[in-house]
């Protein structure tokens, strides 16, 4: 599927732009984009010969998809045209950090994890957690806005952008913004790059907020069906059975749950369900009376929630509210989030009251169909993933067909995270495109009007 | 439609055809008729549109827009009409698109924290709408009494609050903008992540130069269970902002941080007789908010770390209504300064938090320099300061050492990594310092943003971009509104 065309011709140039010594061949396999092999892997050690090595790439039409950890790049449409895989790891500095202004200034290449720690020598961090790990990198993060549980008390990494540095299709480098919390001068460009796969420009630096680490967390697990197949075992979604044996959700007592949880004084700032067997689990971060209090409280609220809930006399039995340790309880539902089916990853937008009727119905969609199943929500966001096993193409695109017009009613929507590259092109990855595709179409064409950065993989085939 | 005297610039034809869309008694023309929308909370400059047209509804703000994209009119979308720099200021032959009749909450979601409002809603109403079931909506800027949400997404405008919770851009999940053209499109809405480019976050802080704002999905946030409110008092500014950078630095995240020098204290006491030492050098307004079990613990904390950078005495609001008059007489300071001199300016850089108290110490030594007196009241959690330059229009020379000294502000907080504007806008007033912050590389790429929302420039033209060619003046300060 991998077409390469002769590497000779664009390889001098590029050796000039970059150093000699940061050019290589591809690695069919380690460097392919959904199979597609690139021509060459370029890694500019710095900001300067990285916008020359785009500012060649857009004089001859060279397509270019920009990596960081390559956690992610499974993300996105089937790459219409690739010739180098622009390697943003030579940027991996720390440029500015001001521990006392709770701000820093990071290359896009850095890792979460190098950031965290240098961030951590300070008693602070960057209130990211996405699935993908502390391999993916800032930029990467920043690409795709990924996001993990701990955006339902810290708010999404675009809500923690200051300010950004992108270098454009064209090579001209370009900054946004600024190195201060507060900041409205000019139009906020960081958050049209923020989630826009590269497509308008290659990020090579970004300011953050940051956050004075809490000195308690706890969680509390709430299992939903402990009376249930799933009683027994340790519950861990990352090893999520097949369906087959775990008893349907109850989804409106999930919804009472989340609804209480959500209008109490003690905010959450983790609320992830996950399954099958489905189980909640509930993060609070603060001082440690604080935490101690909203433990005892979300335990309390489950209990009641299942009282009220009387009548449907199973699941009432069935709930059980107990402390667990923050570090468990947050493993866990990574893990869940990252998942361990492998065939597709899906995830489903949609109001926050919705979340348990979307898991019930997949479920019950998924166990007809016959297809392996497991899920993990940010609940307070109304993000759903959902991890399926192997099953027939034509069952996969069904049920990811009703799905998109499930979160349709409500307004929301639907994207493939990972699929195998073969059903791609017969999925909707991107879901329903936007109204406004017209005007993205339009930012695309000034923004790299040769359609050199990531061709055919983001939104409606941009 | 009024009658007046003179003709207006707009073609009558044309002021017909809006007649028709919102009602005759919507369409203003005539000096009387326009005066009050000649100028917005930025007073430097004024000058009266060719005419005012108040739309009922986004279909009518789409018609409307329609008929002067046709006509190639250029418009300008206003609000309240509080902008500190100019953004709702028209130019002569500009339409003003008033959204003050724009002023429904339509929906209020508290299971899933939104409301779905109407551009010309104040920004009080929303929390005060919600707040019986304990919701708030969080960005609270001074005027938030007066102004309205489409012109808070307008500048992304900020408030003491937003230390802890964030600027309009984070609590606003959907759009309904009427292009330039008259189209109309949504953005964002109640489902958060869609997919697709950031439109939302890309037109919160636009001015006015995208689109104009229909609709609004915002974000709801749980009220607090308590909080905790602080006065603390200094004996000198420097001890002031060392408070508030070691408060941020010892992990401490205050809801509010703000900070009032002794002129202001002088001029908000004189006001309001709430009790503050008027010899005191700086006073610091510390909230903390949060979880009961939590709150003297973070407010102890926060105490401690005044006492020792020598606070001569700290004051706790013992009820919820002394907390709400000191907070009244924070967010009205501005108004009170105008017992102190005759005319003012307010300045809204920025500056890293630890470079506080230098650009204090900066702004006290230009002060001196130019022989102003310079009062402060500002964000400094967020090291938003507000410099206010006192002066007397009457006296030429004050007027210029005034532009003088602004300038050398600005400058200097741009020097410091900061910024010229963190909730005010750049509007018409720091058009030119927009290229001292930016490269032109920079300009360009928001330029392109604009030229795709806005091909023609007819959608409030002149704001935050230098024109080419032409270099902005160097304007006359009269007298500068509240923030």
């Amino acid at each position: 599927m991998a077409e390469a065309g002769p590497v000779a011709s664009i390889l001098q140039p590029l050796m000039a732009a970059a150093g000699a010594q940061h050019v290589r061949p591809a690695d069919p396999t380690a460097d392919a984009i959904d199979g597609v092999v690139p021509r060459l892997v370029v890694a500019p050690p710095d900001e300067a010969s990285l916008a020359r090595v785009l500012a060649h790439c857009h004089r001859h039409r060279l397509a270019v998809a920009p990596r960081g950890g390559g956690t992610q790049l499974g993300l996105g449409g089937m790459p219409e045209r690739l010739d180098i895989l622009l390697d943003v790891g030579g940027l991996a500095r720390i440029v500015h950090y001001e521990p006392a202004d709770l701000t820093v200034t990071v290359q896009a290449g850095m890792r979460l994890g190098d950031l965290q720690a240098e961030l951590g020598r300070h008693g602070q961090f960057l209130p990211v957690d996405p699935p993908a790990g502390d391999g993916a990198t800032i930029g990467g993060l920043l690409a795709t806005a990924a996001s993990g549980p701990l955006r339902t008390g810290f708010g999404h990494l675009r809500d923690r952008l200051l300010g950004m540095r992108v270098v454009r299709a064209d090579g001209r480098v370009v900054r946004s913004g600024g190195r201060v919390v507060k900041n409205v001068a000019g139009y906020d460009m960081g958050r049209l790059h923020t989630g826009a796969l590269g497509t308008l420009g290659v990020i090579v630096e970004a300011t953050f907020k940051v956050q004075p680490r809490p000195p308690a967390w706890g969680a509390v697990r709430v299992q939903l069906d402990a009376s249930g197949e799933g009683a027994g075992m340790a519950p861990s979604g990352a090893s999520a059975a097949p369906a087959a044996g775990a008893p349907p959700l109850d989804a409106d007592l999930l919804e009472a749950l989340l609804a209480a949880l959500l209008d109490a004084p003690a905010q959450p700032v983790m609320l992830e369900v996950l399954g099958p067997p489905a189980q909640l689990l509930v993060g609070f971060a603060g001082t440690q009376g604080e935490v101690a209090f909203a433990v005892q409280q979300a335990c309390r609220m489950a209990a009641a929630v299942a009282d009220a809930s009387g009548a449907r006399a199973r699941t009432a039995a069935a709930v059980k509210a107990e402390p667990v340790p923050w570090p468990k309880a947050h493993g866990q539902a990574l893990a869940a989030h990252r998942g361990s089916l492998p065939s597709l990853t899906v995830r489903l937008h949609g109001p926050s009251d919705r979340v348990a009727a979307v898991i019930a119905q997949v479920g019950a969609d998924a166990a007809a169909a016959g297809v392996p199943w497991a899920y993990a929500a940010h609940a307070a966001a109304g993000v759903v993933r959902v991890h399926l096993g192997q099953g027939p193409a034509e069952t996969h695109q069904s049920l990811i067909q009703r799905w998109l017009a499930l979160c349709g009613q409500w307004g929301g929507n639907l994207v493939v995270e990972a699929a195998p590259a073969a059903l791609k092109p017969s999925l909707p990855v991107w879901g329903q495109p936007p109204s406004t595709l017209f005007l993205m179409r339009a930012l695309k064409d000034k923004f790299d009007p040769h359609r050199i950065l990531n061709p055919g993989r983001f939104v409606g085939g941009i | 439609m009024s009658k007046s005297a003179m003709p207006s610039a707009v073609h009558p034809s044309v002021l017909a055809r809006l007649a028709a869309i919102v009602g005759p008694q919507y369409v203003l023309t005539g000096a009387s008729a326009t005066l009050v929308y000649d100028c917005d909370g930025y007073t430097l400059e004024r000058q009266s549109p060719a005419a005012v047209v108040l739309p009922g509804s986004g279909a009518e703000v789409a018609q409307v827009v329609r008929v002067l994209h046709e006509a190639g009119i250029p418009f300008v979308p206003r609000g309240a009409g509080t902008s500190l720099s100019g953004a709702a200021v028209p130019s002569p032959e500009a339409v003003v698109i008033s959204l003050a009749r724009m002023n429904r909450i339509l929906e209020v979601d508290l299971r899933n924290r939104r409301a779905v409002v109407e551009p010309g809603v104040v920004n009080a109403w929303i929390t005060r709408a919600v707040a019986p079931q304990g919701y708030q909506y969080a960005p609270d800027p001074s005027s938030q009494g007066a102004c309205t949400i489409g012109g808070n997404v307008g500048t992304n405008a900020g408030g003491p609050h937003t230390l802890k919770y964030g600027v309009t851009v984070n609590h606003i999940l959907g759009l309904e903008l009427v292009l330039p053209d008259g189209q109309v499109v949504a953005m964002g809405g109640p489902v958060e992540d869609l997919p697709g480019y950031d439109l939302v976050g890309l037109v919160t802080g636009h001015e006015g130069t995208l689109g104009i704002v229909t609709k609004i999905v915002v974000r709801l946030v749980r009220e607090p269970e308590g909080c905790r409110t602080l006065l603390a008092v200094f004996d000198s500014v420097d001890d002031a902002t060392r408070t508030v950078s070691q408060i941020i630095e010892e992990g401490i995240v205050p809801a509010a941080l703000e900070m009032m020098d002794n002129l202001v204290i002088q001029a908000v006491e004189e006001a309001f007789q709430f009790g503050f030492p008027t010899d005191a050098a700086a006073v610091l307004i510390i909230e903390v908010d949060g979880l009961e079990a939590g709150l003297d613990e973070q407010a102890g904390a926060a105490a401690r770390i005044c006492r020792a950078n020598r606070a001569r005495e700290i004051r706790a609001a013992r009820t919820e209504d002394e907390r709400r008059r000191l907070w009244a007489a924070r967010k009205k300071a501005f108004g009170a300064l105008g017992r102190l001199a005759p005319s003012y300016v307010t300045q809204d850089g920025v500056v890293p938090r630890t470079r506080l108290p230098e650009i204090l110490a900066f702004i006290g030594e230009v002060g001196r320099r130019y022989r102003l007196r310079i009062a402060n009241v500002f964000h400094a959690g967020d090291g938003n300061i507000h410099p206010i330059l006192l002066y007397d229009e009457r006296d030429p020379d004050e007027v210029r050492r005034v532009i003088l000294a602004s300038d050398e502000i600005l400058n200097a907080c741009i020097d410091m990594g900061g910024s010229v504007t963190g909730e005010h806008g750049v509007g018409i007033e720091k058009v030119r310092h927009m290229e001292r912050m930016f490269a032109p590389a920079d300009l360009e790429a928001m330029l392109d943003v604009r030229a795709v929302f806005n091909p023609k420039g007819l959608c409030n033209p002149g704001k935050i971009f230098p024109s080419p060619g032409g270099c902005v003046e160097l304007q006359r300060p009269r007298r500068a509104a509240p923030a």
